[in-house]
């Protein structure tokens, strides 16, 4: 309450001293400070206090840390960004400030994205807000399907890999090569269904209340290099980072160097978002790395069509980037999801051993036919918003029809309840 | 809007439809071809928990079979018995386990709360009655929808297996290795009754619990069998104790017409008890074999049979 009644009086601060650069630098600044200020206390404390004793304690010195022992706030990432992307746009004069308490009250706390994306933008959401709605069938309709795929993603596809990459993360000192490749192919799998399941459910939701939210995942596993993927992966944050820090930074005007830079800097800070955890800030830092060879050979925007696009498949050559790319991303989630550091290389460690050619010892076939089968209903909806977004293009008994196997996988295939990963971000 | 909502109503009902059809499908199927003959076919069968699960030896006692299971409530103790006197024209005596904590209100947790349902039930859904079904949904909605696919899926399983003999998956014998009776006495815990019997452990019971023992009593009954009560030994010091004047009670009142044996106060050794409930290996071999000798000495015919049982106590001879 409090940082939504702060950024509704800053913004309009800021508005009534439209013509007064530094009395509006003052507000935002006021702003920024009081949202990342709660960030910090609540989210990355314990973290720097910690990560400092130990420093100290290298050094041979004693420090007792004193850390906090409070809850995290839920969404407290998702709508601290919603804030700072609204007095932001209003700084550069993008949007007016919002007069309407309850509008802008609305548009921090709208309830589908408020705990866990998508993170929107006060241009985007706030005039549909304002707006007033009608119900729409098609659109109503949209929502649900949209609704029912989320949840397929979500209670089949993650809770069933969840069950397995728990059990070989969790074990992984008791695993070695390809057992413990599964367990990151299934992580990946866990997490693409979990978050771009919520955020389906999410766009869903919001379509019904005849809201349209920013899209937040675009098929990243079908990319052929790692820009696309960052394109097609948590769009609405990798767009909040490329607007609000990136380009402020200088993004690609400047040389190699400086675009390496801010590369190295969104990437990062990003990590960081997800979680006061070293892993993460090696995670960012990874996928930064594997963004440095299309940044020197200016190759990041080679891939920005869908691939394969009017065709039934891939060509070799798309397969090879697809599934390369696909690799290079597991690679780093094991750092995502790993405990801490030593957890997460004991786990590389461990694969490149000589059972990496064996068969791996944890063989979950039903989970990989489901698996198998939700990338091929991905691939044939390519082209959609989700995956069955064009079904509405078939008859009424074809319609029916997916609807109730859908609802019957769902129904029988669901694994055990696993809360949503992005809940505690 | 009109149309939306009748819609989203329509495509409720059809996909509950589909479920219901489908899981009566399936359950209809097993019901057909499922198999609980006994081979070698027995003359006595014994039911309940894990207090019988662990002390009848049957490959001690002749012409027998123990298809007692843990955690068991009569709810699927009854059909067990339906479906064991069904198929089994062999069996004479049907011995049914009642004991302190069969009365107890945590039976009503054994019949319905989400651990036992997804264990319970999921493997006896395909021969519950509807009506039972509907019981359980209203006293547990969340814990019986959750069990509710994996028990389908089961079924599915079943099926495409083409598997329905279902006499090895009924509860059998269990050889309790572990002996930790000492280490219980000496850490008497005060709490543990209520772990053993539930809330309201001394003055109040598990009314379903009751009603399904009387229904096992009324299908054996009709099915010519004889049916008798047991209290298998337990332990003196036991946890369950804290409801005897209770359950002495309720067996006077509601079972007078039944057949009781009681072996509660047999006497054994603490190394002889895995826990304070239940028997270990090497008392289950000396209570069977006792027991054994009982059945052959035509214990089941006696009419004195608890003073028969008394005279022949190992210590009291």
């Amino acid at each position: 309450m409090f940082s939504t009644l702060l950024d509704y009086y800053t913004g309009l601060k800021m508005w009534e001293n439209k013509g007064n650069k530094n009395r509006k630098k003052f507000w935002l600044w006021l702003s920024v400070i009081v949202n990342l200020g709660f960030l910090g206390v609540f989210k990355y404390y314990n973290f720097f206090v910690e990560s400092f004793s130990e420093v100290i304690s290298h050094l041979g010195f004693q420090l007792n840390s004193w850390t906090l022992d409070i809850i995290l706030p839920v969404g407290i990432s998702f709508y601290t960004f919603h804030g700072l992307s609204y007095v932001i746009d209003i700084y550069n004069d993008k949007i007016e400030a919002e007069r309407n308490f309850v509008d802008y009250a609305v548009f921090v706390s709208f309830f589908p994205l408020l705990v866990a994306g998508p993170i929107e933008r006060a241009t985007h959401l706030l005039p549909q807000i304002k707006t007033e709605r009608t119900f729409d069938y098609d659109r109503a309709v949209d929502g649900l399907r949209q609704i029912l795929w989320g949840l397929c993603k979500k209670v089949v596809i993650a809770d069933q890999c969840a069950e397995f990459a728990d059990k070989i993360f969790n074990n992984s000192a008791d695993y070695e090569g390809s057992t413990l490749v599964l367990g990151s192919v299934l992580f990946a799998f866990q997490i693409y269904g979990d978050f771009s399941g919520y955020s389906d459910i999410a766009l869903g939701t919001a379509r019904l209340f005849g809201i349209e939210l920013l899209r937040n995942f675009a098929f990243p596993y079908f990319s052929r290099d790692i820009p696309e993927f960052w394109r097609r992966w948590h769009i609405s944050l990798s767009s909040w980072f490329r607007d609000y820090l990136y380009i402020p930074l200088g993004g690609s005007r400047g040389g190699t160097w400086s675009k390496i830079r801010n590369v190295l800097i969104i990437f990062i800070v990003s990590g960081f978002w997800h979680g006061a955890n070293w892993t993460f800030i090696v995670w960012g830092f990874l996928n930064a790395l594997y963004m440095v060879p299309s940044v020197i050979l200016k190759t990041n925007r080679t891939n920005l069509d869908i691939v394969a696009n009017g065709r039934l498949l891939p060509t070799l050559r798309e397969v090879i980037s697809m599934v390369t790319t696909f690799c290079l991303t597991a690679f780093a989630w094991i750092f995502f999801r790993a405990e801490n550091l030593d957890h997460a290389f004991d786990y590389i460690a461990r694969i490149f051993t000589p059972q990496l050619f064996a068969l791996p010892i944890i063989r979950p076939t039903p989970v990989l036919v489901l698996v198998v089968l939700f990338i091929a209903i991905e691939w044939n909806g390519r082209a959609g918003n989700y995956a069955i977004a064009n079904l509405y293009t078939k008859s009424k008994p074809i319609r029916w029809s997916v609807y109730l196997v859908l609802f019957l996988v769902i129904f029988l295939f669901q694994g055990k309840q696993q809360q949503f990963i992005y809940f505690q971000f | 809007m009109g149309n939306f909502i009748r819609n989203i109503i329509l495509f409720g009902l059809l996909s509950t439809s589909l479920i219901v059809g489908i899981d009566r499908f399936l359950s209809s199927l097993i019901n057909q071809h499922a198999s609980f003959a006994f081979d070698p076919a027995p003359r006595y069968v014994f039911f309940g928990h894990s207090h019988p699960e662990c002390a009848y030896n049957d490959s001690l006692i002749q012409d027998s079979r123990n298809i007692a299971e843990s955690s068991e409530a009569y709810f699927y103790t009854y059909l067990k018995v339906k479906k064991v006197l069904e198929q089994n024209p062999s069996v004479e005596t049907l011995f049914i386990e009642c004991t302190n904590n069969q009365i107890s209100p945590k039976m009503n947790d054994w019949t319905w709360d989400s651990r036992h349902l997804s264990h319970k039930y999921t493997k006896y859904a395909p021969f519950i009655h509807l009506s039972d079904q509907i019981t359980l949904l209203l006293q547990n909605p969340r814990g019986f929808l959750t069990s509710l696919p994996y028990s389908i899926k089961r079924k599915f399983t079943t099926v495409a297996r083409n598997d329905y003999d279902f006499s090895d998956q009924l509860g059998g014998y269990k050889y309790l290795v572990r002996y930790k009776t000492d280490s219980l006495l000496q850490n008497l815990n005060p709490l543990a009754a209520k772990d053993e019997l539930g809330m309201s452990a001394t003055d109040s019971v598990s009314r379903i619990n009751l009603n399904y023992l009387r229904r096992i009593i009324e299908i054996i009954r009709k099915n010519n069998k004889h049916v008798v009560l047991v209290r298998t030994p337990i332990h003196p010091m036991y946890e369950g104790y804290v409801n005897e004047s209770l359950y002495k009670r309720i067996i006077r009142r509601e079972f007078s017409d039944v057949d009781y044996l009681d072996f509660s106060k047999f006497p054994l050794q603490n190394e002889e008890f895995g826990d304070l409930g239940h028997l270990n290996h090497q008392g289950a071999k000396i209570f069977s074999e006792w027991f054994n000798q009982l059945l052959t000495d035509s214990l089941l015919i006696r009419p004195e049979k608890q003073k028969f049982i008394e005279s022949r106590m190992p210590r009291n001879q």
